[in-house]
């Protein structure tokens, strides 16, 4: 009664190599003399690249693969589908995570994890995200979730020794395993009612208005919550910021781009695919989820004295602007806010990578990572601080960093446009609390410093300048050319 | 056998579980806890399953995915709480206090 | 009432031996996963958890689902479990942990929660049951070879992507538990130079005095010289007290020894 599907390389090339380059990395690895263990990290490397390349002949049509056949009841469905959605969020994934492997060479070196496993890990999260974006059924969702998270509790524990990082580990895993319970039990009403997997089979079915409302108002709202933890969304936030302290920087970064992308991307693609038709459930849901992120990041972020907690707070109130276009989406025309969606996301990976990797590069002086240890990074390090202070200038959306005020406007426009104003002044109350911290931070790196203080001077590595330079640059790019992102 | 019978089951299950994760101050116990809410799970989609009488099986398809998810989370999870064991001598909840938020 | 009346219409219809099954299995599911949530020691904790598992298990058997049941008895009762009973004989089978109320009223609250939940459930579904006629279809093929049928065709890639899911989590298991040796592993040989370079007593500590009458170890050896030999007690009983003097014992043991012996000699 079965035949093996047809498989479409070429559509899950991308994956594929990361994954191969992962395995191909650890077993390198236990090859390489203890002096030589960064070519694992460039090996990583020369694989991202090589998927980012792969992705280049998807790019102007939709390929779909492992599909299963309709039987005049129901229509043909695919598990793999790479459409212009999921395109745009693999090359933000591939991207980001070229540069926080980047930013993990000198970090493996310099605090001796292990690097064969470090590398794996990252890649194996990586390949888990790529296949998140393409997947278009509950099974494969689900599992490609497990596998961006599962390799990230790894990470965050890898320094072994130290008992902050195992402590942050665990934090991250309980909620994350909570939520991902509380998710199933949500898909499993899902698949109950409507008796399908495959996205748009749900989509077709939900319908359908004999189904049970009950169950399925249940089902959808359990469902959101595993998305909710992998966004940081409130009240399933409270991790990140101790995650974010406890982690390798680089690792914290990870989580709060490539890691958030991923969930959101699942997020967008289980609402506006999967369960479109029951919009008028879940919008305003997610239109309080968001009002309600997004002050609570805020706030929390202005009493912090510690850089990567409060970019850990910053991002907490960033997810709440990401999900004001979901929480503002009406029936008949779901699709409508997902540019919008897309484009801050991206943008926000631009400047949240550039604020990380010059956050990264104090914190390999110093310890504390403390907001004052950027006392006169202005004057000794003037590049680097002015990337930081342009990334910072995106976050709040303030001019010069136009990347952000241009995406917060097309956030902005969307409650606008269908109605629901209410979400709209809140945002612009948290984008002005927002403007706080984010300038507090800015002047702080060109204050004066007292004359016996001697303000810090590095000595920056080539890869930590690349990842400082090619996020800067491409803040500044988008900035200037914001259509490339906008147009979505 | 009725649907809602399993189901209820699975319900009651999932509720004993989440009280447990919210209750107990033990990390493995609240792993335990969660393996209860995952088991309730697949009470729910065999339920369905046979209900449906689904001809790709997904409900059972589906169950086996998430025993192995469940199989592959507890195996880190363990992991990572021996490893905090090593780090703290303790697996209580009430003593991760090393990371939180400043006094001030 | 009429979802009630379409559910008790339903049991009619089945199969009883399935229904007597669920009756017998579901409760006791539901009063071990209490006890499992009450208990006080962890170890029954983990042990009440695998009846429930063992139970659910019966439970799939029952529901057309025999490959399931294999698994769940394998896979959670087998590996799981044991996994985690492992971990806590490691961490400590003392880490006794009761339920604490950290919060005002919150087994109130639990129980009402709970108690909604399940009417949301009773509502929900009660309604499904009514318009679907799934129940009246027939038995259809709930076996091994459409399991494995529909996982290496219809769901190959989620089964794929879980291969990866697997081994990622084998090695980061692995590289986080393992526990790396830093210093060079101490040989024999190492421990038998380190004693004599020590330049303390190399050779094993004299045993304590053995007498005719009181061979204890509270009782010192005599040296060739006659005095005792403070190391052959263990350091314990001295800084107790209890060790016995040697030259009175001795003395008397002597005289007690002499004694029988001369009235011997007179009869």
């Amino acid at each position: 009664m079965t035949s093996l599907q047809s498989i479409d390389y070429v559509a899950i090339a991308a994956p594929l190599v990361v994954a191969l380059v992962a395995l191909g990395v650890l077993v390198l690895d236990t090859f390489l003399p203890p002096a030589r263990k960064v070519v694992a990290g460039w090996v990583s490397v020369a694989g991202l690249a090589v998927a980012g390349v792969l992705l280049v002949p998807l790019v102007g049509d939709t390929r779909r693969t492992f599909c299963v056949p309709g039987d005049g009841l129901v229509l043909p469905a695919c598990s793999y589908v790479v459409d212009e959605l999921t395109l745009v969020f693999q090359a933000l994934v591939v991207a980001g995570a070229l540069v926080c492997v980047l930013l993990s060479l000198d970090t493996v070196r310099d605090t001796a994890l292990p690097s064969g496993e470090y590398f794996f890990l990252l890649l194996s999260s990586v390949s888990g995200a790529l296949t998140l974006a393409a997947s278009r059924d509950l099974l494969t969702l689900v599992v490609a979730l497990e596998v961006v998270s599962l390799p990230a509790f790894a990470l965050v524990a890898l320094r072994r020794f130290d008992s902050r990082s195992s402590e942050a580990a665990l934090k991250l895993f309980l909620v994350s395993v909570v939520s991902t319970a509380v998710m199933l039990f949500g898909l499993s009403l899902v698949y109950g009612v409507t008796g399908q997997v495959h996205l748009e089979r749900i989509a077709t079915a939900l319908d359908d208005p004999s189904l049970s409302q009950p169950a399925l108002a249940l089902g959808v709202t359990l469902a959101l919550a595993g998305f909710g933890f992998k966004v940081a969304a409130v009240p399933f936030h409270f991790w990140a910021p101790d995650t974010y302290e406890g982690a390798p920087v680089p690792v914290a970064a990870y989580l709060s781009v490539v890691s958030k992308a991923a969930g959101f991307v699942g997020l967008a693609l289980l609402l506006t695919e999967g369960f479109a038709p029951y919009v008028d459930s879940w919008g305003p849901a997610v239109a309080v989820v968001a009002a309600v992120t997004m002050t609570v990041g805020n706030l929390a972020a202005l009493r912090q004295t510690r850089a990567v907690r409060l970019l850990a707070w910053s991002s907490v109130a960033q997810s709440g602007y990401m999900l004001v276009p979901l929480g503002s989406a009406v029936a008949g025309d779901v699709d409508a806010v997902l540019p919008a969606t897309v484009a801050y996301v991206v943008a926000y990976a631009v400047m949240n990578l550039g604020a990380f990797s010059v956050v990264t590069l104090v914190g390999r002086h110093r310890e504390a990572n403390a907001l004052a240890d950027y006392r006169g990074l202005g004057r000794t390090e003037p590049l680097s601080a002015f990337a930081l202070a342009f990334a910072l200038a995106c976050l709040a959306g303030l001019p010069p960093g136009l990347l952000g005020l241009f995406a917060k406007i097309v956030v902005f426009r969307a409650p606008v446009d269908q109605g629901a104003g209410w979400l709209a002044v809140v945002m612009a109350v948290n984008v002005v609390i927002g403007l706080y911290y984010y300038l507090a931070w800015a002047t702080t790196m060109y204050a004066r410093t007292a004359e016996d203080a001697r303000p810090p001077s590095y000595r920056i590595s080539w890869s930590d300048g690349v990842a400082i330079g090619a996020t800067l640059g491409a803040a500044l790019t988008l900035s200037v050319v914001p259509d490339t992102i906008l147009r979505f | 056998m009725p649907l809602l019978m399993p189901v209820l089951l699975a319900g009651l299950l999932f509720c004993i579980g989440v009280y447990g994760v919210l209750a107990r101050r033990n990390a493995i116990l609240v792993l335990m806890s969660v393996e209860l809410m995952l088991n309730a799970v697949n009470i729910n989609l065999v339920a369905f399953d046979v209900w449906l009488r689904d001809e790709l099986l997904a409900g059972q398809v589906f169950t086996l995915f998430v025993i192995t998810i469940a199989a592959a989370e507890v195996g880190l999870g363990l992991a990572i709480v021996l490893l905090v064991f090593r780090n703290r001598a303790t697996s209580s909840l009430d003593e991760m206090t090393e990371l939180r938020e400043d006094a001030a | 009432m009429s979802s009630t009346a379409t559910v008790l219409a339903a049991a009619t219809d089945t199969g009883t031996g399935e229904a007597v099954t669920f009756w017998v299995l579901g409760p006791l599911a539901v009063l071990a996963a209490l006890g499992m949530l009450a208990s006080k020691k962890a170890v029954h904790s983990a042990l009440l958890l695998a009846l429930t598992m063992l139970s659910l298990a019966v439970l799939y058997l029952a529901q057309d689902a025999p490959f399931l049941g294999v698994v769940q008895v394998v896979v959670y009762t087998g590996a799981v479990m044991m996994l985690f009973l492992f971990v806590l004989m490691l961490v400590g089978v003392d880490s006794a942990d009761s339920l604490v109320e950290t919060l005002r009223g919150q087994r109130v609250a639990a129980v009402l929660g709970a108690v909604g939940f399940g009417a949301l459930l009773v509502f929900a579904l009660g309604d499904a049951v009514v318009t679907n006629e799934g129940l009246d279809q027939a038995n259809s093929e709930g076996n091994v070879e459409g399991l494995a049928n529909l996982i290496f065709a219809r769901y190959v890639f989620a089964f794929e992507v879980t291969s990866a899911l697997l081994i990622t989590a084998a090695i980061g298991a692995m590289v986080l538990a393992h526990r790396e040796r830093h210093l060079p592993k101490i040989t024999q040989r190492d421990l038998s130079v380190q004693r004599f370079r020590g330049g303390q007593y190399p050779a094993p500590l004299p045993s304590p005095g053995v007498y005719a009458r009181h061979n204890a170890v509270d009782t010192p050896a005599l040296l060739p010289d006659g005095t005792p030999a403070d190391a052959s007690v263990s350091r314990v009983l001295a800084a107790r007290g209890d060790v016995r003097s040697i030259p009175e014992q001795a003395s008397t043991t002597a005289i007690e020894r002499a004694a029988p012996r001369r009235e011997d000699d007179g009869s």
